[in-house]
């Protein structure tokens, strides 16, 4: 136990959780917004991965990792305007859509990477680029923040830049508030003249461009190749955690940075000779200990409503 | 017009079966047919779809086929049987997923030759050649490489800690026996050296498997072993962010990163497992008349199943090292070193063993 609490409390340690959430709290932020416009879009899983193939391969081409993440989000952006024309203009079931498009990104991904690489499996014999990591001058000499936060890649950064944009966005701008009324009750949005069809097609867009910045991540930060389904769930991780955050964006991200943390703790317990089995339990009992929690909560306040 | 259709239907009808009903009039070179789920995985299949083109290069007139079943086993059986309702000399498949489905289909074609590239368990037809490997031999090289370059003072090795590495991709008995040889090979050149063992519980995702890489390389290992599939490719990339080694497996990994020099010098070697040399092996002693029909055969360094990739970049190792490895390699070889397997530990045992070298 007392190891536990050693490696936890490392700055190493705080490193190592931005570095594993980057992935999940980008998706948690796509499923955010894209929810909150009242779409269950379970495509993200496969827009991070559309756009993590995108994003290296263009950095490959180009040479130049930026050309690469600006393709990785038009793909992802691309692939939630498929989305949404199939849901919103055409009204297929968007869970059945979101299906359609995990299954597309997955096979034609690997269709792709064969065509141009000739192997199925990995990029790896492509030189693309990664995105810079990033020191930050002043923080870097603090002593314990400095090694927390600064040295990570510039997706990291703008990963918190992204959260409180999001939170600017859906709380303190007309489109933020079109967004929610959409999402609550569109035919009330409607008879107050609010484009219900315009409005959520925006909201799918930013969710393929906060899902696609987290497949960049994956592909040009995080490792530096594309491999077939490399995203490995993660986009359904971070739907998990913006069910659990409550529709607050604050609760989202701490719910994604206490997945990443239980998934960073994971991996460093591994380190010790405790049984494999128990500590890959972790992150799914932490998710269990946290829906059990979520429902006592809900259940004492419509308690107290109904007394 | 509707006659027309009918006679030139009719004829179509007629002469498909003639086709069939030819007997063979020319002398052909030996039909192969490989069946794996897919190929791609630059491990693995790759290095056992690469015995088709071993297959090819040996023999001109030899025809080779490969199928690539996908990944829904559903529909492996439909697969093994068109191949064995085709016209081919050996139809190879298998591989411990795929065995099962095999062997049904196998027992409905008693005259067909068949061969098993890699299951554990004995053929139950005696039409049918199995292969399967010694992976705890694979383990002990690489161990060897392992346990001597973390006590050597090479560019990125750190003798002050005597401490390695390495991953799995699940823990069950067949990647435990890749383990359980590192650990014996490290120990027999390095008794007192320690060993990470982790697992990512997934074959499929590289960045888990750089997460447990760094914080392997982070805890002092400064050389790590993996048997985890496309998972092990996220410890190259650990290797290159931590400046230390890596080993690869199956295939000779370093290959792949020929265009990126960081990343290739830190790939000391590779322990691989020879599928296409057992293929082309195999292949050969059919035509020669010599295949042991009914038999399982386990291959270790011995009859050529496992070994190191020497490429340039374990060549360049100081030759102290590689003398040492190749003596340990000849007593394998020989017999006078008996690998010992963890394919017969209990878990209790298996656990005792990772605990006895935890750092």
């Amino acid at each position: 136990m007392l190891d536990v609490l050693k490696i936890m409390l490392t700055p190493e340690f705080g490193f190592t959780v931005i570095r594993v959430v980057v992935p999940i709290l980008f998706a948690a932020l796509a499923a955010y917004i894209a929810n909150s416009a009242g779409i269950a879009n379970i495509a993200i899983e496969g827009m991070m991965l559309m756009a993590a193939f995108v994003g290296t391969v263009t950095s490959a081409f180009t040479q130049n990792a930026w050309i690469g993440l600006i393709a990785a989000c038009l793909a992802g952006m691309l692939m939630a305007a498929i989305l949404s024309y199939f849901t919103l203009i055409l009204k297929t079931n968007n869970i059945l859509g979101g299906i359609a498009l995990n299954l597309f990104s997955s096979s034609f991904t690997v269709f792709l990477l064969f065509i141009i690489t000739g192997s199925k499996g990995t990029s790896a014999t492509l030189s693309a680029r990664s995105l810079p990591k990033i020191v930050i001058p002043i923080l870097k000499d603090i002593p314990i923040l400095g090694r927390i936060f600064s040295g990570h890649n510039v997706l990291a950064y703008i990963m918190f830049a992204a959260v409180i944009l999001v939170y600017l966005m859906m709380y303190q701008t007309p489109l933020g508030l079109r967004i929610k009324a959409v999402g609550k009750d569109p035919h009330a949005a409607e008879s107050v003249g609010v484009d219900v069809i315009r409005i959520k097609t925006i909201a799918l867009l930013l969710s393929g461009l906060l899902a696609a910045l987290g497949g960049a991540y994956m592909s040009m930060g995080y490792l530096s190749f594309f491999t077939q389904n490399m995203t490995a769930g993660r986009g359904f991780i971070g739907l998990a955690a913006e069910a659990m955050g409550m529709g607050n964006v604050w609760l989202v991200t701490l719910t994604a940075f206490l997945f990443g943390m239980f998934d960073a703790l994971s991996n460093a317990l591994q380190l010790f000779a405790l049984p494999s089995e128990i500590i890959q339990t972790i992150p799914y009992v932490a998710v269990f200990v946290g829906i059990v929690a979520y429902s006592i909560y809900e259940y004492r306040r419509m308690k107290i409503k109904g007394d | 017009m509707k006659n027309l259709l009918k006679v030139l239907l009719a004829l179509f009808i007629v002469f498909s079966f003639v086709g069939c009903a030819k007997p063979e009039e020319k002398k052909e070179g030996v039909k192969v047919a490989l069946l794996v789920p897919f190929r791609g995985d630059q491990s693995y299949f790759d290095v056992t779809a690469n015995g088709m083109a071993l297959i090819k290069a040996e023999y001109a007139d030899a025809t080779t086929t490969i199928i690539e079943m996908g990944r829904d086993q559903s529909k492996w059986e439909n697969y093994y049987l068109d191949a064995a309702e085709g016209d081919y000399d050996i139809i190879i498949g298998g591989n411990w997923e795929a065995s099962p489905t095999f062997e049904k289909v196998i027992a409905q074609f008693p005259d067909k030759k068949f061969i098993n590239f890699d299951w554990d368990v004995a053929p139950s037809n005696a039409n049918t050649y199995g292969m399967f490997y010694k992976a705890n031999e694979l383990g002990f090289l690489t161990g060897l490489v392992a346990g001597l370059v973390t006590k050597s003072d090479l560019k990125y090795a750190d003798p002050t800690k005597n401490i390695i590495g390495a991953i799995g991709g699940m823990e069950f008995a067949g990647i435990n026996d890749f383990l359980y040889g590192y650990i014996q090979g490290a120990q027999a050149v390095n008794p007192d050296v320690k060993i990470f063992i982790a697992y990512a519980n997934n074959f499929g995702d590289p960045a888990k498997g750089k997460e447990i890489a760094l914080n392997q390389y982070a805890g002092g290992a400064d050389i790590i072993f993996h048997a985890a599939g496309g998972t092990g490719n996220g410890l190259f990339d650990a290797a290159v962010e931590a400046n230390r080694y890596a080993l690869g497996v199956d295939a000779d990994q370093a290959l792949l990163f020929k265009n990126d020099q960081a990343k290739y010098e830190k790939i000391l070697t590779s322990g691989t497992k020879n599928v296409d040399l057992a293929i082309l092996q195999a292949v050969q002693r059919h035509l020669a008349g010599t295949l042991p029909y009914g038999k399982l055969e386990i291959l270790g360094i011995k009859e050529n199943g496992v070994g190191l990739a020497k490429n340039d970049v374990y060549n360049a190792l100081p030759a102290a090292i590689r003398d040492i490895v190749a003596s340990y390699e000849a007593k394998v070889i020989s017999g006078e070193i008996v690998v010992k397997s963890a394919l017969t530990l209990t878990a209790d045992e298996w656990n005792a063993i990772k605990a006895s070298v935890q750092p």
